[in-house]
């Protein structure tokens, strides 16, 4: 839904730009064609429409009678959205680091087996450093559960840019998802209370 | 159809108008009634249509990109409009005609409409002339002249503003006196010359003398008493002012003039009603009289209408023209008490006026009151009677004092307090007492008002031996705070003898007294008085166009009329004292055509303009106007 709030504001803007322009050969007595500006106004109607029922939809309670007053509301939605963001952003962190303290990795060899388990605890303590951030980087990727999954399917070059992300935002993390393979990973399932 | 061009923008405007108050509830995400604002739509489209087909089938060629340039194009063709506009009501008032019951009028009303034709044609010829409000051109003088204060004070406030001749022409139009003629209607015959000016001849007793000023007094007062009424303020305010004119020239006739021009017609009550209904050429002869004698009440009376004027209620006359002397005196004394002044200033001042003029003696307060009635002018703040007032203030005095001094120089000496005790306690005798409009001294010297000029006499023997009190004395009395009355008549009082008097003289009856009476009084103040502007004075065109008696048509240069040239010249000239034109000057005009105007009228001639009876030089302006 969020996506939705540029497009529709663009759309509405837009439409609106035609119709003034079609407005403008009316008001100067310049020959027009009636019916394309009434499909202008139509769709200038719709595009406004929508707006106001995503409006709506954030802030329920808003009310408001001109542009100015519709614009100050929107910067009020895109302030929470993008705190709501930066929230989805952390708890991501937060979760996948969990996960990775939660699995447990299995190899034949018990040097290997440190090594992993040492890049482990960098990557958590990476991604808690990360999450506890004001503007915590975007982990790209996967839910927290099926993240190991999806970081050790990833191939160069098809998924370079997945890579080259996670190599610059999290370095740890990425070392240590190099270093795995799928099955030397497993996680134990979650008890509910 | 060209007329519609502004409804038409005005229709789109409003349509689009009404279409961006829908368009900002969309931007703003508002609800609104998408089948309403479609409907706007299509009207403003509409309406943009039919402007659009209006500007081609005008001007086929036109081509535009944008509001701005079809505003230009409209301006354009507002700015030729207008013009048209202007010059068509230009015309419309070169066409129709003034119709009024007074030529002097008419002149006055033309020169008002070629300075308003003028006006137009001058702000026509601008690059953007200003819009004259009001309908077409056919029906404007109609409408402009309906326009009342303050109703219609917008309409009026944008006519005054921009088209000041044109607002000040309308403002002394009244509607019946507009006449478009119907093409092909027969000319109006010529108006016949006047006839030659009536000069008064013959000796005048002191008694028509006497009544001509108190007529002249009367119809002062009650023009000062009248109130002029019209929809248009500033056509009041020029109405009053010759109001203001022609009673001070009553005043000035009636008090300083040695022999005050006999005014015709009814007494003052009727007068105004009288003078409105004079018409030319009927009434010539006596408009002629009035306007020779009375130039400022002929402009005043040529200016109003009957329904202008509203006469004073039933309230007496400060003045009342004709009445025994008893009943004068009584009247006088309880009018002059009734009109005072309200204001403590101007009792103050008629006080002083008392104290210093009237001699102890019958009739000083008619006198006060008489004088009272010439100063009112001075009281109510008209400022313009203020100086002439006090000029002959002072000759009057100066005449007085004069007097006193060759009195006191022919009669033997006897003191002044010898008078009053032995007048104290008798009643006056009505006959012998004064008019109310005439000082005791000039009472008893006027044989007509007062019967008993043997008891006259008499008086006047007693009254002599107080003359005779010497310079001191006489200067504490004149300057007495307030003046004895004698009471009776002395019964052994010496003729008092003034050589310097005509035989039938009579002589000073009350000390301070002036012999000869207010006549003498009077003669002794024109000749003291020093000549007044009368020498040369203005005239407006409307009244030099009355006494102009031989005109010779200036000669339109073939040049002018080949090349389109035309308006009027306007020149300044002096008519002197034989009539002939003088000292002529070209004020404004087409430089082609003031060599033509200043050669036709330097040979014009009129009736030699009088004041007072004798010639004077006048001081004009003339129009000359050249059309094709």
């Amino acid at each position: 839904m969020v996506s939705l709030w540029p497009s529709t504001i663009n759309s509405l803007n837009e439409s609106l730009t035609a119709l003034h322009g079609s407005l403008g050969k009316i008001k100067a007595a310049k020959s027009v064609d009636v019916g394309e500006v009434v499909e202008q106004l139509k769709n200038a109607a719709e595009s406004s429409r929508n707006l106001r029922a995503l409006v709506l939809a954030e802030l329920p309670e808003a009310s408001w009678q001109n542009r100015e007053e519709l614009d100050a509301i929107i910067d009020e939605i895109s302030r929470r959205i993008e705190a709501r963001n930066l929230e989805q952003r952390r708890f991501r962190l937060t979760a996948l680091a969990g996960q990775l303290e939660r699995g447990t990795i299995v190899h034949r060899r018990t040097v290997r087996l440190n090594q992993l388990q040492q890049m482990r605890d960098q990557a958590v303590k990476e991604l808690r450093s990360q999450a506890a951030l004001a503007s915590p980087p975007v982990l790209p990727g996967a839910e927290a559960e099926e993240w190991i999954d999806w970081a050790c399917k990833l191939k160069e070059p098809e998924d370079s840019d997945s890579l080259q992300s996670l190599r610059n935002g999290f370095p740890q993390l990425d070392e240590f998802v190099a270093n795995l393979e799928p099955d030397m990973w497993t996680v134990k399932k979650e008890i509910p209370a | 159809m060209s007329s519609k061009w502004p409804s038409a923008i005005a229709s789109l405007d409003d349509s689009l108008a009404a279409l961006d108050a829908g368009l900002q509830q969309m931007e703003a995400a508002c609800p609104i009634d998408l089948e309403h604002v479609i409907g706007r739509l299509r009207e403003a489209a509409e309406s943009s249509h039919k402007l659009r087909a209006m500007v081609l089938s005008e001007q086929p060629q036109a081509e535009w990109r944008d509001r701005a340039e079809l505003d230009v194009l409209l301006e354009a063709r507002a700015v030729l409009r207008r013009r048209a506009y202007l010059l068509a009501l230009a015309n419309e008032l070169e066409y129709g005609k003034i119709s009024h019951r007074r030529a002097a009028r008419v002149a006055q009303l033309n020169q008002l409409r070629e300075h308003a034709v003028d006006e137009l044609r001058g702000l026509a010829s601008k690059d953007n002339p200003l819009p004259l409000p009001g309908p077409d051109a056919m029906h404007w003088i109609a409408w402009a002249s309906s326009l009342k204060e303050p109703e219609d004070s917008v309409a009026l406030q944008a006519l005054r503003a921009d088209f000041a001749r044109l607002d000040e022409f309308v403002a002394a139009l009244e509607p019946g006196m507009w006449v478009v003629p119907i093409v092909g209607a027969p000319a109006e015959p010529e108006e016949p010359e006047p006839p030659a000016e009536p000069v008064p001849t013959g000796e005048i007793s002191p008694q028509e003398l006497e009544q001509r000023r108190s007529r002249l007094l009367a119809l002062a007062s009650d023009l000062e008493r009248g109130e002029v009424v019209h929809h248009r303020a500033i056509r009041v305010t020029q109405v009053n002012q010759l109001r203001e004119q022609a009673i001070q020239e009553l005043r000035f006739q009636a008090v300083v003039a040695r022999v005050p021009a006999t005014l015709p017609g009814p007494e003052a009550e009727q007068w105004v009603h009288w003078a409105c209904s004079l018409k030319e050429p009927e009434d010539t002869e006596a408009l002629q009289y009035l306007r020779s004698g009375f130039e400022h009440l002929d402009e005043f009376v040529a200016n109003i209408e009957h329904d202008m004027w509203v006469p004073a209620s039933t309230q007496p006359a400060i003045v009342a023209p004709v009445a025994p002397p008893r009943e004068r005196r009584e009247t006088a004394a309880h009018q002059a008490a009734r009109s005072a002044p309200a204001s403590a200033e101007s009792q103050r001042s008629e006080s002083a006026v008392a104290t210093l003029i009237a001699p102890e003696g019958e009739g000083s307060p008619a006198f006060v009151a008489r004088l009272k009635a010439a100063l009112s002018g001075v009281s109510r703040g008209k400022v313009r009677i203020v100086v002439p007032t006090a000029v002959l203030l002072l000759a009057v005095l100066g005449a007085m004092q004069w007097r006193l001094h060759r009195t006191n120089a022919s009669t033997p000496a006897k003191p002044a307090e010898s008078v009053a005790p032995a007048n104290a306690g008798t009643i006056p005798d009505p006959n012998t007492a004064a008019p109310a409009l005439l000082p005791a001294s000039a009472a008893a010297n006027a044989p007509a008002l007062s019967e008993k000029a043997p008891k006259a006499k008499e008086v006047g023997n007693e009254a002599a031996k107080p003359s005779a009190t010497p310079p001191e004395k006489q200067v504490s009395l004149l300057n007495a705070d307030s003046l004895r009355t004698p009471q009776a008549m002395p019964k052994n009082a010496a003729p008092a003898r003034d050589e310097t008097a005509s035989a039938g003289a009579v002589p000073a009856l009350v000390p301070g007294g002036v012999p000869g009476g207010m006549s003498e009084l009077v003669k002794d103040v024109s000749v003291a008085t020093p000549k007044l502007p009368a020498q040369k004075i203005r005239v407006s065109s409307g009244v030099a166009q009355g006494q102009l008696v031989h005109q010779v048509t200036p000669v339109y240069p073939p040049s002018a009329k080949l090349t389109g040239i035309q308006g009027t010249v306007v020149l300044q000239a002096v008519v002197g004292k034989d009539g002939k034109v003088q000292n002529v000057k070209v004020v404004s005009g087409p430089s082609m055509l003031t060599q033509s105007a200043l050669d036709a009228v330097k040979q014009w001639r009129y009736r030699p303009f009088t004041v007072n009876g004798e010639p004077a030089e006048a001081d004009i302006e003339v129009n000359v106007k050249f059309a094709p």
